[in-house]
């Protein structure tokens, strides 16, 4: 949930990366700490296990000054993505405000995409909230992989598998290089913070 | 495309799976070509590429095995620890202190059991968070440390003049609870009160060593006559409590509930001594880390220095 202090003019709010295991949320997290050095506010903390597999979660703090009158900071979290880490997942994702969700493009991905959105579904709805109303942007990673020849999915087809229902913004990216990592997070910054302006009436206008 | 060139190409796809990390579907690659290349004997070198197919799946078969076991969470940096408390506590603004348990509580869901204890420990000193706490203590113990270490909490507890004698009672339960659901299901309660049932002890709890391990001749089963040496899980007075791991049955199967064992060695950090017990109870842990392992207790009947 997000601090909101009218007085002092300063937000902080939540963004976490949600996907299955090797989809590329980490990579996504240490682009953005290589690229955005002005707003990144600290170290990157990463707790992985053998394998490079997230174990915990990723942190990356950021600040991105002054939006119409109001300090905003903002975390950056993932979540470890495999299946095993089911409750790990729950608390990271307590509190969020928005959520990127990041697919693999890889074929044999597929299902695993949407395991892992349902499971996202399922953890949201314990915390009471609701996936068609949680600021939340869809991002189709791996793409540079369409040049090897390696059996990817159209993106056509994962709009049909992950968002024909939910009719959010999508962005097919590559975190390796950083295609589409910071247009997928302006995105669902701009999301959020309209979600939270609506909440809270924060914004001067 | 002919065949080698498929067989390359989806060489090099499993390769590229490996290279992502997503060892399920490279070994599943794998498998698909060594069904390939099994069922075309024309191939040349068959023999010497299926023999390296086999070593690349068993390689990746063992990796995808190793990151599914279940392992202990690693004990993180202070910074890290610090971050978890600051990011993942909960605070109940009409009980004082409840944040640094919300605190506690997020260190050991994220596996930071030692240092949670701690900070458990810490809130003894509050009215009502004392029994919350310790509960906690326990709750989260039992994934983390022996049941034995939580016994011996609840012991210093007992010794402990900040705990109400309500408090001390239902930590109690609480402890007996957490014992049953993981599977040594009579060591606390046994502790508790005598089986009539059982012979007659010259050994009187004061006058027994902490033990750390014991050497049993094995009176039957498959090893019948061999001498096993086992770790002692824990201890209260003369009652010992061992897990017997599931691959050794057969000392399980050794040992009849109810049989006095003589010629036993007692290991303890300050002697060794020698003696006799009786078998109290064995049992399959039913739930737990510890699932499909024997729980074993144990009566030290006689002891003499050796």
């Amino acid at each position: 949930m997000a601090v909101v202090n009218l007085k002092s003019r300063e937000i902080e709010c939540k963004i976490v990366y949600y996907g299955p295991g090797r989809c590329g949320k980490t990579t996504n997290l240490e682009y953005i700490h290589r690229t955005y050095k002005k707003q990144v506010r600290g170290e990157m903390i990463s707790i992985d296990t053998e394998g490079d597999r997230t174990l915990f979660f990723d942190f990356l703090p950021m600040g991105l000054g002054k939006i119409k009158g109001c300090d905003i900071k903002v975390q950056l979290y993932t979540v470890p993505g495999q299946v095993q880490y089911r409750s790990t997942r729950q608390l990271v994702l307590n509190g969020v405000d928005g959520l990127i969700f990041v697919a693999d493009s890889l074929k044999v991905r597929r299902e695993k995409n949407v395991e892992s959105l349902k499971d996202l579904n399922g953890n949201l709805k314990k915390m009471g909230m609701n996936i068609f109303r949680v600021p939340l942007v869809l991002q189709y990673n791996k793409r540079d992989l369409e040049n090897t020849a390696m059996p990817l999915m159209k993106v056509e087809q994962m709009e049909r598998d992950l968002n024909r229902q939910l009719r959010v913004p999508s962005f097919p990216a590559s975190a390796v290089n950083g295609q589409g990592v910071g247009a997928t997070l302006t995105r669902c910054l701009k999301l959020t913070l309209k979600h939270l302006h609506k909440e809270f009436q924060w914004a001067k206008e | 495309m002919n065949l080698a060139e498929k067989i390359r190409q989806m060489i090099r796809e499993a390769e590229l799976y490996r290279g992502q990390g997503l060892l399920n579907e490279a070994l599943d690659t794998y498998r698909k070509v060594e069904e390939l290349i099994s069922k075309n004997r024309k191939i040349k070198n068959r023999d010497s590429l299926l023999e390296k197919i086999s070593a690349r799946i068993e390689q990746l078969r063992t990796s995808a095995e190793n990151l599914k076991a279940p392992r202990n969470a690693p004990e993180v940096s202070e910074q890290t620890q610090e971050l978890i408390k600051e990011m993942f506590s909960f605070d109940d603004p009409g009980v004082k202190g409840s944040g640094s348990l919300g605190a506690a509580i997020s260190l050991a869901e994220f596996g930071q059991y030692t240092k949670a204890r701690e900070e458990f420990e810490a809130l003894f000193d509050y009215n009502d968070l004392r029994q919350e706490a310790a509960r906690n203590i326990l709750h989260y113990g039992i994934r983390f440390v022996s049941a034995g270490d939580l016994v011996r909490a609840y012991r210093q507890w007992q010794a402990d003049s900040r705990f109400t004698q309500k408090e001390l009672e239902e930590l109690g339960k609480e402890l007996q609870q957490v014992l049953n659901e993981a599977g040594v299901k009579e060591d606390f309660s046994a502790y508790e009160s005598e089986n009539p049932g059982e012979p007659d002890f010259e050994a009187e709890d004061d006058d027994i060593l902490d033990i750390s391990e014991i050497r049993l001749p094995l009176p039957g089963g498959p090893q019948k006559g061999e001498k096993v040496e086992l770790d002692i899980n824990f201890q209260t007075g003369r009652q010992i409590n061992l897990i017997i791991p599931k691959k050794q049955k057969d000392i399980i199967d050794g040992l009849e509930e109810g049989s006095s064992i003589e010629g036993v060695i007692f290991y303890s950090p300050v002697a060794i001594f020698s003696g006799s017990v009786y078998v109290v109870s064995k049992k399959e842990i039913g739930s737990g880390p510890k699932q499909g392992d024997y729980s074993m207790n144990l009566k030290i009947l006689r002891t003499d220095s050796k």
